[in-house]
């Protein structure tokens, strides 16, 4: 997993960041924008509200950098804390930005603008379904489909067993099924 | 049981919740970028500038030939008196490219063109000649 590879790394910049070197948190910062955003975005549907999630979860980060006693991997502390923030904001039922963004993306996108309407009606359609699922199984999915983590890393980060995670993500897949059974056989578009 | 086979559902999901990269607006948020300020469009500003120039240059230069024209035939355009028709005197009335006479037609007032910039002979070329204008005005 890419986390682990960055452990060694990470330790310099805990300790960077623990003394206050802005370019730890910088680099810090740098390491890990992505997928927090992306944890944030795929869990909230919501381009604002995943900024702020982000957001808040690299102010926990850096404020609280002396809190972690390297009891798990670094990874996983910060995967625990963006999780928590996800879960601490409430849905936004406001979509009309995200759509439009949507939309302008694949005007923007090149080649077949037909073929890409339907690849991107068909996402919207599966990310619109992920986002009624309710949050315990949301984040179960996001974790595993957005950061590829395995059940064991899912157990580990939302501090259940692995078999909730698998009890989670079934029940997760079922509904998905249903609500997007209409769709079967159009994502070979 | 799900409607979807597990694999298929398992890639539509990873396809739709792929990572995305931050926006730079995150790193503007948390001080790690500094805000772009709006910067004033100076090429704009020179284009404008250079219309404006333009325009009002070529108004000026018209401006400009207009008071010539009035300097070179404005009053001092002799007339001679015709028959029942009492001149009120000379003075131009346009400035933009024309001239004309204000002059008493016999109850009424008249005005008579003297030149145009549209002739081929224009207003300014009256003053050496000025039995031009005075031919005009006799021919009412």
């Amino acid at each position: 997993m890419a986390w682990m590879v960055l452990e060694g790394s990470d330790r310099d910049l805990i300790e960077g960041c623990r003394r206050g070197e802005r370019d730890a948190f910088r680099a810090l910062f740098e390491t890990y924008q992505d997928r927090i955003y992306s944890i944030a975005l795929r869990f909230s549907g919501d381009q604002a509200l995943a900024m702020d999630i982000a957001q808040d979860t690299f102010l926990k980060l850096f404020s609280s950098m002396a809190e972690f006693r390297g009891d798990s991997s670094f990874g996983t502390w910060v995967y625990r804390l963006v999780v928590n923030s996800c879960l601490d904001h409430k849905r936004r039922s406001w979509r009309l930005i995200p759509l439009a963004a949507e939309v302008l993306a694949v005007l923007r996108a090149p080649g077949d603008a037909l073929h890409g309407l339907l690849h991107s009606e068909m996402r919207g359609r599966v990310r619109s379904a992920v986002e009624k699922l309710p949050a315990e199984q949301r984040i179960v999915v996001v974790l595993r489909y957005t950061e590829g983590l395995a059940y064991e890393e899912i157990a580990t980060v939302l501090g259940c067993s692995m078999g909730t995670v698998a009890s989670r993500l079934n029940r997760a897949h079922k509904a998905l099924g249903r609500r997007l059974s209409h769709l079967k056989g159009s994502s070979h578009v | 049981m799900s409607d979807w086979p597990e694999e298929e559902l398992a890639r539509e999901l990873a396809l739709a919740l792929a990572p995305v990269a931050a926006p730079r607006m995150l790193r503007i948020r948390l001080g790690f970028a500094p805000v772009k300020r709006w910067e004033f469009p100076r090429a704009a500003l020179a284009v404008a500038a250079a219309v404006v120039m333009i325009i009002g240059g070529g108004y000026a230069a018209s401006r400009t030939a207009a008071l010539d024209l009035r300097r070179q035939a404005g009053a001092d355009v002799p007339l001679r008196t015709a028959a029942g028709v009492p001149p009120a005197g000379a003075r131009l009335l346009r400035c933009d490219g024309g001239a004309g006479m204000p002059l008493q037609v016999n109850a009424g007032k008249a005005t008579v063109l003297l030149a145009h910039s549209g002739f081929e002979r224009p207003a300014h070329t009256l003053a050496p000649a000025p039995e031009a204008g005075c031919h005009l005005c006799h021919s009412l």
